[in-house]
């Protein structure tokens, strides 16, 4: 089974490996000859735009893994994992909410000022930091069964995703894809989840600005809330 | 998770991990490990947990097999010349930081004869109950080989877990300190 790593990245062509934590840390998957990856290089267009387009060029068989490109993976066992993983779920992440709530503007806030939901709904751990083995953060015990996963990192079959429609909304570029992406899948019928991987995030996700505020309120016209 | 580290130590390992196996609980998972490793798997506990529900005791890496006079798990010789890559299993990282570069050994989890002493995790009461222990015979070498050889006599299964470190030292073979230990094995166990 092909596993293909799927991202995007501002660098240069030569520049991914050298230069973003996730291309270096591909690296350390080449014993694995069941993975494969493409990165959409010098990239400004949305995700959405860039992993469809991967997903239509994809075989049938293939297992996609969505990036970004600023992830280290601590975990050399990924795809061994990522497999394990679709055996429970359709869709997996790293860190999510086993529940939504009406305008929920993260996968981890509750309410438009911010405040995490509660411990007991949300599900993951993830390392931050500058370099591999960052400070962990604690969400919740993995696996958990969600409603929404954080973009950072998303796994599923190819042939799941195309026989349940589920597609990533080019209404959206680089923020909300992710939470619409959980909410069509839910809403499709595929069941998701977290799963143990381990993985070091270099920056903070941006909550807020104005492209953010224009991309939360086309999900919240789509969806009504 | 509980802490026991023996600080300024000169001792072998098989005098500390003893009484630090004898210390603990009854109910405890004990987990040995080298203090030049770093853990880059932050699930470490739930993985020791699941290894063990498969296992009697787990390690990061190892041979299925074992051969006459083997120096070392991943040698067959004293020409130090590695196993084939079809007795061998693990994956483990080597650098000075996290995140190393991953050497492949074979493809885990995988049922084995030998566990790199690096990393080794088992029940307090799965080795009380079998008489299976640490021999002070051995200091720095050879105490890994002969645990698991005395663990498998008593028969325990072995195996290896997908568990990600990166060791920071590499393994030092054909010392006179390591000579003296893989004698005092074949002596112990003749071959």
């Amino acid at each position: 089974m092909n596993v293909q790593i799927v991202s995007a990245t501002r660098c240069a062509p030569g520049d991914f490996q050298i230069k973003t934590a996730l291309g270096k840390s591909l690296e350390r998957l080449a014993h694995d000859g069941r993975m494969t990856v493409r990165v959409a290089t010098s990239n400004s267009r949305g995700l959405p735009l860039v992993y469809n387009e991967m997903l239509d060029q994809a075989t049938d068989d293939t297992v996609m893994v969505f990036m970004h490109d600023d992830i280290w993976i601590d975990d050399y066992y990924l795809i061994q994992r990522v497999l394990q993983g679709l055996d429970q779920f359709d869709v997996i992440g790293i860190a999510g909410n086993r529940r939504r709530v009406a305008n929920q503007p993260g996968w981890h806030f509750k309410d438009i000022e911010g405040h995490q939901d509660d411990p007991e709904n949300l599900s993951g751990l993830i390392a931050c930091g500058p370099q591999p083995g960052g400070e962990v953060q604690y969400y919740g015990a993995v696996p958990a069964a969600c409603e929404l996963l954080d973009g950072v990192f998303l796994a599923g079959k190819k042939r799941t995703l195309t026989q349940h429609n589920v597609r990533f909304d080019p209404l959206f570029d680089f923020h909300f894809y992710d939470m619409d992406f959980c909410r069509t899948a839910r809403q499709n019928g595929l069941r998701l989840g977290t799963w143990p991987i381990c993985l070091t995030h270099q920056s903070n996700p941006i909550f807020g600005s104005l492209e953010w505020q224009r991309n939360y309120q086309a999900y919240l016209t789509k969806w009504s809330s | 998770m509980t802490v026991q580290v023996a600080t300024s130590n000169k001792r072998g390992l098989p005098l500390v991990y003893n009484e630090m196996l004898d210390q603990a609980t009854d109910d405890s998972v004990v987990v040995f490990m080298h203090d030049d490793i770093w853990i880059d798997d932050y699930y470490l506990i739930q993985r020791v947990f699941e290894g063990l529900d498969r296992f009697d005791v787990i390690g990061i890496a190892g041979n299925r097999r074992r051969v006459a006079h083997q120096p070392a798990w991943h040698y067959i010789n004293m020409e130090f010349q590695w196993d084939t890559p079809e007795n061998l299993s693990g994956l483990v990282a080597h650098g000075p930081q996290p995140g190393g570069t991953v050497q492949y050994y074979g493809s885990v989890p995988a049922a084995c004869e030998f566990l790199d002493g690096a990393f080794l995790a088992a029940k307090k009461s799965t080795l009380v109950k079998h008489n299976v222990r640490f021999d002070p015979l051995f200091d720095f070498h050879f105490y890994d080989l002969d645990f698991c050889r005395t663990a498998r006599k008593k028969g325990l299964q072995l195996g290896t877990w997908p568990i990600c470190i990166t060791h920071q030292g590499s393994s030092i073979f054909g010392t006179p300190e390591w000579r003296r230990n893989y004698q005092a094995y074949l002596t112990k166990w003749r071959s």
